[in-house]
């Protein structure tokens, strides 16, 4: 097998060396009634030539990304990743290392994930980021918990237009929890509604953008959800509009939580992306995940470590203040490189061009009388129409365009059946827009 | 007569370029540094309300950005420039072709939200993928949602949960840990909801039947054990365990870490397993990346096959693939499906060993482990003399006796030879522990030089103990000041300009 270097006369020494008469013998421990015998329904074993054919092959079951012209987003978007991401984390010395535990030997991985935490905390306006969590849902149930953590309680607020995919992890996440959860409504613009909270709320989340598309107002919000001592919790699905709208920092988030797939990580149908994770310095000690610090070695030169383990599993165990053990640090790197490249100014740029074509196509079908926008609210690179007629029905015919118009909102709610999430991303010209315009006439 | 002979690349790189690049850092607001990845368009100005500036963020060209995680590339220890023996991590060959099939853009270019029709042959390597784990551990079920091992032990701790719930077992409060299991077990069983009860191994390193017995009451809803355990020893009572605590309605639950020992050897279902979850990134090489993505399907039994993680693929009876609601599921842990990338990478090396060649891993792995610890018996303590699989487990006993050298100066001592250290300080049932694991990638020529230079820094510990105390000597950075990392947190380049 080729990637066994072991030959027959290496085993036989080395089975000498060891005292055993056979590889078969090394296993004596294990009872003959669950030895695991033959694996009968797996296929035969593909050389490299016949692997790179069965997945070339799989791979053209599905259309071709290249050719087809996606609007879909809802936390995971199609945006330009620049040519010089790729080639650096493949690199060996990045692909293949381990978890700097061993920071003399680690300082790459280490210095870039300071680097990442630094820029987190810029583009988020927070004090202080980590070095990753696995995704944009799982960090928003993690920053749930942290809430609790810094100011327990027995009642969540979650937004009604939190995606639903965060909204349904908390509620795993928090199901062994003695804490209520409960939704805020949306009005007409689709921005979050905030009441009076019952006594012992620990933290009230808001997307920013939210699932529509809606940029909600965070400083008003701040001002109630503080005003009744909950924690401001704001989960970004789109990490690129930070770019654009004032950061949840500034407008005083206790803890920021995000997918930050948009900056350079493929969309790969759902995964792996990378979770981010950032708050206030006096929170330091209540996060999850890894951090990285800057210090300096015993001939005081700067370096790099592992810092503020002693919050974590491999230390505290059942009293650790999260379960998690990896980060997304392959990803961190991506995002790393990202933004490191665009800079920025460019980030800055790619967010208004996202802002910029998504309101033309926005304007180009409600100029469609029969269209309607869902909420009147200002919004970022997606935002929510109603159609005259069923989104499904829509969907299938724009595909004999290989155009993926949209995501009809009836797959997360089946009575909303006439709405269609429409993602407008850099990757579109004003010519897509009008062709995109002038199907829909078509279709409808 | 070591001296010299292995000094590794990345010292000598560390020392050339140290102090390290700070450009990122540095470089900030470059007027008149242009972007132009993409089309210049001609955007009208922004609305009032936009963000101005995004402070202390770099402003570089492309060019220097490269170059500044090349460097930085080269700093680091890797598994491609050296044996990487980390105990518990399967620190093996992670195969370039992986990565081609990974990258094919109608993979990874797939949006989550397209319709069923247009991602069949993502669906179906996923569905392949669920097959060929439920194939290799003869379980009943398959859930590839969880988005890293730990994840994996959540979901499937949570499903443990909703099984007794449903039986209205309200009063199976208790998860049952070895005294020898990986941080993430009782942190995920706190995490939902449980109390940790600690079983205590044996002299024999094992969890016995009579210990469980012991610890066993009707408030135990089960117990997560690692197979083979921690320290690379058979649980050989796992099956009189495990029908022990199924004839009291407590479930069993398997830390898969070290499945590399068993894939092809052991039938997990039969052993009495209720949930494992799998770490791809171990045994199925997808790359470590320092440090994620991870990825942790879950297999399990019939017992929890109602309450796996949801959407589910499923194939249909005209042979298409569709994601489908599991009804009684324990939920969601994260968003979409799980590590799509992760699952390509890990159905593609199995399927380079296919049914034939598959058990080579376990076979080479654990003949692997065995050699280095018959060589290395003589040199270290062993703490156990129990059989053991892919893993060798030693002390610093007899280092520490004779000249007070530590676990954690052999490890930084190994560094100057070029190697990454072992896993130090785990199990924690063992006193200065050194976990050894080669996987089954290395060659012998290598797991000699291993040898050789775990023997040389024995020989050093006696002879020159300070040579070893003080050590690393040959990387660009010298052991770091973690107490002021911890007291005083420089966690952004913001801290550190103030």
């Amino acid at each position: 097998m080729r990637y066994i270097p072991l030959t027959q006369k290496d085993q036989k020494e080395m089975l000498e060396a060891i005292g055993a008469s056979s590889v078969e013998e090394l296993f004596s421990d294990i009872p003959s009634a669950i030895r695991r015998g033959e694996m009968a329904a797996l296929p035969s074993q593909k050389s490299e030539y016949e692997l790179r054919s069965f997945f070339h092959k799989t791979s053209q079951k599905n259309v071709d990304p290249l050719l087809w012209k996606s609007y879909l987003g809802a936390g995971c978007y199609d945006h330009y990743i620049p040519s010089i991401i790729n080639p650096l984390v493949t690199r060996g010395e990045f692909l293949t290392s381990y978890t700097p535990y061993q920071a003399e030997i680690s300082q790459g991985t280490l210095q870039a994930i300071f680097e990442f935490q630094s820029m987190i905390a810029n583009l988020s306006g927070m004090e202080v980021a980590n070095a990753s969590m696995y995704d944009g849902a799982s960090a928003c149930a993690e920053a749930v918990l942290m809430s609790l953590r810094v100011n327990p309680g027995k009642h969540v607020y979650l937004s009604k237009a939190l995606h639903p995919d965060y909204r349904l992890t908390v509620i795993s996440y928090l199901s062994d929890y003695d804490v209520e959860i409960h939704e805020l409504e949306i009005d007409t613009n689709g921005q979050t509604k905030v009441h009076d909270f019952l006594p012992e709320t620990s933290c009230v989340v808001i997307g920013q953008p939210n699932f529509y598309g809606v940029i909600e107002s965070l400083k008003e919000l701040e001002q109630s959800i503080h005003g009744q001592q909950a924690l401001f919790v704001v989960a970004t699905q789109e990490a690129l509009s930070l770019a654009m709208i004032e950061p949840p920092g500034y407008a005083g988030a206790d803890i920021f939580a995000g997918e930050g797939q948009s900056l350079g990580v493929e969309m790969n149908y759902g995964g792996p992306h990378v979770g981010l994770f950032a708050t206030k310095q006096k929170y330091v000690r209540q996060m999850p995940g890894r951090l990285v610090g800057k210090t300096v070695d015993e001939a005081g030169l700067p370096g790099y470590v592992l810092t503020l383990s002693t919050r974590e599993q491999h230390i505290r165990r059942e009293k650790a203040t999260s379960n998690i053990c990896t980060n997304n640090a392959l990803c961190a790197l991506k995002a790393c490189i990202y933004m490191a490249c665009m800079g920025e100014k460019g980030l800055m740029e790619v967010a208004h061009t996202n802002y910029v074509r998504a309101h033309q196509l926005s304007e180009g079908l409600t100029s469609i009388p029969s269209i309607k926008k869902s909420y009147a609210g200002e919004f970022f690179n997606e935002f929510v129409i109603t159609l005259p007629m069923e989104a499904t029905k829509v969907i299938e015919k724009f595909s004999q365009h290989a155009i993926h118009p949209g995501i009809a909102l009836s797959s997360f709610d089946p009575k909303r059946t006439h709405e269609l999430l429409i993602t407008v991303t850099e990757t579109k010209t004003e010519e897509d827009i009008e062709q995109f315009v002038s199907c829909m006439k078509g279709v409808l | 007569m070591y001296e010299g002979c292995v000094m590794s690349v990345v010292t000598e790189i560390q020392r050339a370029f140290h102090p390290v690049t700070d450009l990122l850092e540095k470089t900030h607001a470059v007027k008149g540094r242009v972007n132009e990845y993409l089309p210049a368009v001609n955007l009208p100005e922004a609305p009032a309300w936009t963000r101005k500036q995004i402070s202390n963020f770099p402003q570089l060209s492309e060019f220097e950005v490269l170059r500044h995680f090349t460097k930085l590339s080269q700093l680091n220890h890797s598994i491609d420039g050296g044996m990487y023996p980390l105990g518990s991590c399967t620190m093996k060959y992670n195969p370039r072709i992986n990565e081609e099939v990974a990258g094919m853009q109608r993979f990874s270019y797939m949006h989550p939200y397209m319709p069923e029709v247009d991602v069949q042959g993502s669906l179906e390597v996923m569905y392949l993928l669920q097959e060929a784990l439920k194939e290799i551990t003869g379980m009943k079920g398959c859930s590839l949602h969880p988005a890293a091992g730990a994840q994996g032990e959540l979901a499937g701790v949570k499903m443990i949960r909703k099984y007794h719930q449903i039986k209205n077992n309200t009063h199976k409060t208790v998860i049952l840990v070895p005294d020898s299991a990986h941080g993430t077990n009782p942190a995920t069983a706190a995490l939902s909801g449980f109390t940790v009860r600690t079983l205590t191994s044996n002299e024999h390193g094992i969890i016995t039947l009579n210990e469980l017995k012991s610890k066993m009451d009707e408030t135990v809803a089960g117990l997560m054990i690692t197979v083979p355990n921690t320290l690379g020893i058979f649980e050989k009572e796992i099956k009189e365990i495990a029908d022990f605590l199924h004839a009291q309605d407590a479930l069993l639950y398997c830390d898969g870490a070290n499945l590399n020992a068993m894939v092809g050897q052991v039938h997990i279902y039969n052993m009495g397993v209720d949930v494992m979850h799998i770490n791809l990134h171990k045994t199925f090489s997808t790359p470590h990346g320092g440090g994620g993505p991870g990825s942790g399907p879950v297999v399990v039994s019939e017992r929890l096959l109602p309450f796996l993680p949801t959407p589910q693929v499923v194939q249909k009876s005209d042979g298409t693939f569709e994601l489908q609601h599991v009804e009684q599921t324990v939920g969601k842990y994260r968003g979409f499906y799980g590590n799509f990338g992760m699952f390509i990478r890990a159905l593609c090396y199995i399927y380079a060993f296919g049914k034939e060649k598959l058990s080579q891993i376990s076979q080479t792995a654990v003949l692997n482990a065995n050699y280095i610890k018959s060589q290395l018996r003589d040199s270290y303590d062993l703490p156990f003399e129990s059989k053991t699989l892919h893993e060798a487990v030693f002390t610093d006993r007899w280092q520490q006796k004779t000249s007070k050298v530590k676990t954690h100066d052999i490890a930084k001592r190994l560094m100057d030879f070029g190697y990454h250290p072992p896993t130090v300080y785990f199990p924690l049932v063992v006193e200065g522990a050194l976990m050894i694991e080669p996987t089954e990638s290395e060659s012998k020529t290598e797991l000699d030089r291993f040898i050789q230079v775990m023997k040389q820094v024995a020989h050093e510990a006696k002879e020159t103990p300070e040579v070893v105390k003080t050590a690393p000597h040959r990387t660009g950075i010298k052991r770091l000041n973690e107490t002021q990392a911890a007291r005083n947190p420089v966690l952004t380049w913001n801290q550190n300009h103030s």
